[in-house]
């Protein structure tokens, strides 16, 4: 299986919440200003937590399986990629996705994500404080592909000292 | 016409009826959102001397239509001030204001009151008035907890206890951490009987230009990343200037007798960064993250978690209370934060409170057994409390330092620190002179961000680069009246101070055109400050404000700073009128600071 040079990696502490990444996503992508069909999200949750989730390109993605009209498919480059005119809408990747990274296109009905903007993903060059990198790392960032929540529970307790 | 979602929403509590009109209703050419709409709507639509705590008050929250898209905007709240009786704007940073345009609005207009604790809820196209019974009586955190459970990216603006006790200085509160503090828009929210307003949207904001536009934006992203000052405040915050200001005899200490604390350097940012803060905070699609979260992992306190302390907070609570305890200040806050208080306010009506004690005008009895000396922190955490619950003395207390010093008497209002009723912030006036026409004539009262001319007398340079003196009141007037034409300009694109300085007129100008498709030139951004600013100027002469309300109060005038570097300063009487005499001059203004015909007639306000 083909893998990616450089991957995603997100540093949870360092994001302010500032969303810039949303803007710069959608603006270059749709044209306007959108949270929905930005291919980045952040999630926020108490207290001041903010964690970024995107497609980090994983080296086994479920999502690859999951889709039954093998629309999701892994380029030459490593970069999982959805067909979109193949795409039937079903979201089983949306439920095979270990973070949440895939959406459903609010207009075209079909399951979109991010695709590193062919290489020079516009969230990294814009994000304020390197929260979300795309550097040569020599291990598969699955470990960034986990549910906003589960990470800000960590977070909670490891910045804070909060349980629960 | 990008940048503005083109509807606005007007809720009539009273009726029960939700009515979704257009943005284009309104002169948006003429004042463009945020504070110059809603006084635009405030003048128009409202009577004089109505009592801000009755249902014809009217409570506005507007965006601007660069909310969103540009980098650094807040929500502007709006409302006539039950502490003052001014017209109030109030801004609150966090992610509301973008989300409201997600929502595909670009305002709420909420007038009326709900017979039973209400609150909005508004998801698109959805907008809902809510039962609140249950929510009522909470604080502002477990409010929003519970409104945001189970429903990721909803965001809340709520009062705590005391803007449903209509305390006077009551904030409403978003993101736990972040307030339209000033001028007690949450009594409005309170006297209406709404708990909250949540919003959740989902749709896209346009702009005219994108190709064009987010060249700029990206710009502007650079600039703002790229300059020194920036970086100040991205790594320090706003307490940054907490050395600087005792240094200067600029901070207020023991309710403003003294203006530099030997204790400072603990309610700096140096002290929060190494002992309490944990990560930075931003709001909406702004790259400065001024806010800066900690946790206490000592002391009585172990485990609170806040965003700030902000320097006014400290500034106030702190060193104007007399205490140098960090643990205490952060503790003090987040009473304040919970219960819906304004710490500014707050922490200048406890220090009168702790100088009427010291100088017997009250006493351990009337303050119902507790010992308000200087530095008592107990003291200060049981005052906040009964004032948010309106508790024996708290309940006088929650009519603000004006009031109260009106009903003690015994020369207490000299040494009441305010501006038409609103509790001065924590810049000095003494070693000021700036700062002092910049209060006095600030439109809702004491207030610190109207205009900051601080700056510029510490560089010694006036509006037109001319060297100035620091002390003097020569060439103040016009640095005064500049910054709140443009501050005003930009409080119409609801765009925050701490950006303004890096985008500039330029900036704006050029992205609220390529946002609108409108050909807007600099100056006429300008002027549509400088005609927001009159016509709030019209609406607090309607209420009945003169010249004479245009002041400071007696200590700042009368008694000369104790120590510091500017031992022995004041503002005099002479010295204030005549930068008052300059100020109304260079505004249009005649001499009992009335516009006059022929500049309503140049701003288009006859």
């Amino acid at each position: 299986m083909p893998q990616l040079s450089r991957k995603i990696t997100i540093k949870y502490e360092q994001c302010t919440g500032c969303r810039i990444c949303e803007i710069v996503c959608s603006l270059s992508r749709s044209n306007h200003v959108s949270h929905s069909d930005s291919r980045v999200n952040v999630y926020s949750f108490a207290p001041g937590l903010d964690i970024p989730i995107l497609c980090v390109h994983c080296d086994q993605a479920p999502c690859i399986d999951s889709c039954p009209v093998d629309a999701i498919r892994k380029n030459e480059q490593g970069l999982v990629e959805i067909v979109d005119e193949e795409c039937t809408g079903c979201a089983n990747c949306i439920q095979a996705c270990p973070a949440g990274a895939i959406k459903m296109h609010p207009e075209s009905g079909t399951a979109f994500k991010c695709d590193l903007c062919g290489g020079s993903p516009k969230c990294v060059d814009y994000c304020p404080n390197n929260a979300i990198d795309y550097r040569d790392v020599p291990f598969d960032t699955r470990v960034y592909a986990k549910k906003a929540e589960n990470i800000a529970k960590s977070l909670r307790k490891g910045l804070f000292g909060l349980e629960g | 016409m990008g940048g503005y979602t083109r509807k606005i929403l007007r809720i009539d509590l009273s009726a029960d009826k939700i009515f979704k009109i257009d943005t284009d209703s309104f002169p948006i050419r003429d004042y463009v959102g945020g504070k110059g709409l809603g006084a635009y709507i405030l003048y128009d639509e409202m009577e004089a001397n109505v009592d801000p705590l009755s249902p014809k008050n009217m409570l506005m929250f507007l965006t601007g239509p660069l909310n969103g898209i540009c980098p650094s905007t807040k929500m502007c709240v709006v409302g006539k001030s039950p502490l003052t009786g001014t017209f109030d704007d109030s801004y609150m940073g966090g992610h509301i204001a973008s989300e409201l345009k997600y929502a595909g609005y670009d305002g709420i207009i909420v007038e009326g009151r709900k017979n039973e604790p209400a609150y909005i809820r508004v998801s698109d196209e959805e907008v809902e008035i809510r039962d609140a019974k249950d929510l009522w009586g909470l604080d502002t955190f477990e409010t929003e907890k519970k409104l945001t459970s189970g429903d990721q990216g909803a965001h809340v603006a709520c009062i705590g206890p005391a803007g449903e006790k209509m305390v006077r200085f009551a904030h409403i509160n978003t993101e736990l951490y972040r307030q339209a503090g000033r001028g007690g828009l949450g009594a409005v929210m309170g006297s209406k009987n709404l708990k909250a307003v949540v919003i959740k949207g989902s749709r896209p904001i346009k702009v005219e230009k994108p190709k064009e536009y987010t060249e700029v934006f990206k710009e502007m992203v650079k600039r703002l990343l790229e300059s020194d000052a920036i970086y100040h405040r991205r790594r320090w915050g706003t307490p940054r200037v907490m050395l600087v200001a005792s240094d200067q005899d600029l901070l207020p200490t023991r309710n403003f007798q003294e203006a530099t604390f030997s204790e400072a350097e603990n309610l700096g940012a140096e002290a929060m960064e190494k002992t309490f803060w944990v990560k930075h905070k931003a709001c909406s699609t702004c790259p400065i993250n001024c806010g800066k979260i900690g946790v206490l992992r000592r002391g009585a306190y172990v485990g609170t978690v806040l965003e700030g302390v902000e320097f006014e907070s400290a500034g106030l609570l702190g060193s104007n209370c007399g205490i140098g305890n960090l643990e205490a200040l952060v503790r003090a806050n987040d009473l304040c934060d919970r219960l819906g208080l304004d710490t500014i306010s707050a922490g200048n009506i406890v220090g009168f409170v702790m100088e009427c004690y010291e100088r017997g005008i009250l006493s351990e009895k009337d303050l119902d057994g507790i010992r308000a000396n200087f530095g008592n922190e107990e003291a200060l955490f049981k005052l906040i409390e009964k004032i948010a619950n309106r508790e024996e003395i708290g309940d006088l207390l929650a009519e603000g330092v004006k009031r109260v010093s009106e009903k003690i008497g015994k020369g207490s209002k000299d040494f009441a620190i305010h501006v038409k009723g609103l509790e001065i912030a924590a810049w000095g006036i003494r070693a000021s002179p700036g700062m002092a026409l910049a209060y006095a004539t600030a439109d809702r009262g004491g207030c610190h961000k109207r205009a900051w001319p601080i700056g510029a007398e510490f560089a010694g340079k006036g509006l037109r680069g001319e060297p100035i003196e620091r002390y003097s009141g020569e060439g103040k007037a016009a640095i005064v009246k500049h910054q709140q034409d443009f501050t005003a300009a930009t409080d119409c694109l609801v765009a925050c101070d701490f950006a303004r300085g890096g985008i500039g007129i330029s900036g704006y100008t050029k992205m609220l055109n390529l946002a609108t498709g409108w050909n807007l030139s600099e100056e006429e951004l300008m002027r549509i400050g400088e005609r927001t600013w009159n016509l709030i100027r019209l609406f607090n002469l309607r209420e009945g404000f003169t010249r004479e309300d245009d002041t400071i109060p007696v200590r700042m005038r009368e008694e000369p700073l104790p120590s510091g570097i500017a031992k022995g300063r004041l503002v005099s009487n002479e010295m204030l009128n005549k930068m008052l005499d300059e100020y109304y001059q260079l505004r249009g203004w005649n001499e009992k600071g009335v516009p006059t015909k022929r500049k309503l007639r140049e701003l288009g306000l006859h």
